[in-house]
């Protein structure tokens, strides 16, 4: 690594990490909202009760199976998707999966459920800039898309914005009649007067994918603004963006998956699960089987690699456990400071720096290591008891190397 | 403007001139015991690691870099290296001490305690933690090779640490990159097991409420919880709980005040913010701890460590 590009990547990563935290009203929001979680997680393990260390066990297994014959469950994942009648796609980078769904989106409007892979494939900017209107879907993901920014957690994406600047979002970006002072529910209810008529006329929907079932092709989605099931049910067409890395070997390793993301998101039981295998249909004439119902006629399921499979065959596999829940963010003192802006494109916090490695390579991933305080707040927390700090201080190597 | 990188290539410099990782005078690891009487050899050896002998260094030194990340960044860093950062670089008065305050405090606990403890005087060597930290692996290999062979050689069959960096280095570090496992403890498991035992008296009388920060290092790498929990509840102090405790307690921002002073700033204010809410008064156990919230606390809040706190317990200091 050449030292002159590791000096600019690390003061680089400074200069991010300590504007933020120097920006009161960023603290401020990150303080609430950790203080928030911190009562708000324990509360959902507990009304779960003895299914918490199940799950962990459950998923750790599945997890650890799945990442250590990759290229395996892979296969079999792209034979069941198959088999139920879905389109799998294996992509490789980002430009791939842009244009991919660019030819599908027609004129959209392209409704996005939040998809932290989607956004590390820069799918919605992609699609905007070939003039595409989009439009995410999730409360905070849409906050993100209106202020130009980049998610802040990876289940809180707008945790940094306080209300008021929610409302100035939403009157300026939408057009909505929300005035300055708004409580958070006539913000929500704007939004989804606003986001009806887009669901209905989307041509494109585009989700995330908690896991996916390898067994069977089943795609399972936890949420709670019940804005999945429009995106994945109402458009002709809908595409699963899944990072290779959220395949495990059976269905019920899939549901375990989002049970403890609902867990980890601080409410269970979770408001919806969906389990989508393969486009709707009906044989309800002659038992003929016909595609597409009321539901979507395609379902394309866009297999990312961007580097994950070469991770696995490294000291970065651990991280391919990871279901991103965010729980080492609450608990990171430079997160809870910095927010993401500790952090690459996209993932940031102490699992966001490794996630950093993976899909942009290990130089950034190198410079953002250094701001590791090695507390190991983190690794005590991990429900995949993922060896955070210890991953992390070996990026740090890197950057001492290239210096030294 | 940044001036990690700059600073990233600094530390190894320095410590190849110094055999430190920060500017600080000669000597700056042994003055602190000078007419403590202590032996060059015994059974018990007190290893420093240096770190709270330098915690008043490391803390100007934090200082002078915010000013340089808040104006004139790495490139005015690199020609303030090459003047002299030692000139730079000097602690007020009333902090130089600190250290050694704590050192000694230590020593006459242990000595209260039944312990009298050996001392290395000028062969004492720092722990080469922050080269650890930093990533500067080979550097820090060949530095635990030397404190090994330094320790093995000093006979001692137990080697008291006193803070949790240098615990680190001698329980995790020294076995994993020498494959040698000294028998380490910290002074705060000696001075609890001496009060459990009756070997140690404070004399208890009403102190007041003080707030506990834990050090992450002790709480979830060392097993050092409970002991200086104890300690000070034996001297008559209340000890308060802040939100984040034990093994779930908060980092100071320390490990990143030389790279970024301002973020490992504010990392220090809200973890103050969680522990003024307790109490006026903050016990640390780590020199880093010290100097990070004490930065923070702007005088506003007491920041002392706890081996101050229990020294004011002892029968002499009572007398």
């Amino acid at each position: 690594m050449p030292v002159a590009s590791l000096r600019a990547l690390l003061d680089e990563a400074v200069e991010e990490a300590v504007s933020a935290a120097l920006d009161p009203g960023v603290r401020e929001a990150l303080r609430r909202a950790s203080l928030n979680a911190l009562e708000a997680i324990p509360r959902a393990e507990r009304g779960a009760g003895g299914l918490v260390e199940e799950l962990r066990r459950r998923v750790r297994r599945a997890k650890e199976e799945a990442a250590a014959r990759l290229d395996h469950y892979i296969e079999e994942a792209v034979k069941s998707l198959r088999r139920v009648g879905a389109r799998p796609v294996l992509v490789q980078e980002p430009r791939e999966a842009v244009e991919y769904v660019a030819g599908l989106a027609g004129r959209g409007p392209v409704v996005f459920s939040k998809s932290m892979t989607a956004e590390e494939l820069g799918l919605r900017r992609g699609l905007e800039e070939r003039g595409i209107e989009v439009w995410e879907t999730d409360l905070g993901e849409l906050l993100v898309q209106l202020s130009g920014g980049k998610p802040m957690h990876a289940i809180a994406p707008a945790v940094h914005l306080t209300r008021e600047e929610a409302a100035r979002l939403v009157r300026e970006g939408l057009g909505a009649p929300v005035p300055e002072d708004a409580a958070p529910e006539e913000i929500v209810a704007a939004v989804r007067r606003f986001l009806r008529g887009k669901f209905v006329h989307a041509s494109l929907g585009v989700s995330g994918a908690n896991a996916l079932a390898a067994d069977t092709g089943a795609i399972v989605l936890v949420e709670n603004e019940g804005n999945i099931r429009l995106v994945t049910g109402l458009p002709p067409v809908h595409v699963a963006v899944a990072g290779v890395e959220k395949i495990v070997p059976s269905i019920e390793d899939a549901f375990a998956v989002a049970l403890l993301e609902a867990i980890n998101a601080g409410l269970y039981p979770p408001t919806y699960i969906n389990v989508i295998a393969g486009p709707s249909s009906t044989a309800d004439i002659e038992h003929h089987r016909v595609r597409g119902a009321h539901g979507p006629r395609e379902l394309h399921v866009l297999l990312v690699d961007n580097g994950r499979r070469e991770a696995a065959k490294t000291w970065l596999r651990d991280i391919l456990r990871c279901i991103r829940c965010g729980r080492c963010q609450w608990e990171c003192p430079v997160w809870r400071v910095a927010g993401n802006h500790w952090g690459g494109r996209v993932y940031g916090g102490p699992m966001g720096v490794l996630w950093t490695a993976v899909t942009e390579g290990v130089e950034k991933a190198a410079a953002l290591a250094q701001l590791c305080l090695g507390c190991r707040a983190c690794d005590v927390v991990c429900p995949m008891e993922i060896p955070l700090s210890r991953t992390i201080r070996r990026l740090k190597r890197l950057a001492a190397e290239a210096v030294h | 403007m940044p001036i990690a990188s700059a600073v990233l290539e600094l530390v190894p410099r320095l410590y190849r001139e110094t055999g430190l990782p920060i500017p600080a005078p000669r000597g700056v690891l042994s003055g602190w015991a000078s007419g403590l009487g202590l032996p060059r050899r015994g059974r018990l050896l007190l290893y420093t690691g240096g770190l709270y002998q330098l915690a008043p260094y490391i803390k100007a030194m934090v200082s002078a870099l915010a000013r340089l990340e808040k104006r004139g960044g790495g490139r005015l860093l690199g020609a303030a290296a090459r003047l002299g950062l030692g000139r730079l670089v000097r602690p007020p008065r009333s902090e130089e001490g600190y250290g050694a305050e704590v050192l000694r405090s230590i020593v006459a606990l242990l000595r209260a305690a039944g312990h009298e403890p050996a001392f290395l005087g000028e062969e004492e060597m720092y722990s080469g933690i922050l080269l650890h930290d930093l990533g500067f692996d080979d550097l820090f290999a060949e530095h635990a090779e030397r404190l090994a062979k330094l320790l093995q050689a000093s006979g001692a069959e137990t080697i008291v640490y006193p803070d949790p960096h240098t615990g680190v280095v001698l329980r995790e570090l020294l076995p994993e990159y020498t494959g040698y496992e000294p028998n380490a403890v910290s002074y705060l498991e000696l001075l609890d097991q001496a009060l459990r035992d009756g070997e140690l008296s404070l004399t208890k009388r009403d102190r007041g409420s003080l707030v506990i920060h834990d050090p992450c290092l002790y709480a979830r790498g060392l097993g050092v919880v409970e002991q200086p929990r104890r300690l000070l509840e034996a001297a008559g102090y209340r000890v308060l709980e802040p939100r984040r405790s034990r093994g779930a307690t908060a980092c100071c921002g320390g490990p990143v005040a030389a790279l970024s002073p301002g973020l490992a700033l504010a990392i220090a204010e809200e973890r103050l913010r969680e522990l003024a809410a307790e109490a006026q008064r903050v016990a640390v156990l780590c020199p880093v701890c010290y100097t990070s919230l004490s930065r923070a606390a702007r005088g506003a809040v007491e920041v002392r460590d706890v081996a101050l706190y229990l020294a004011e317990a002892l029968p002499a200091a009572e007398g």
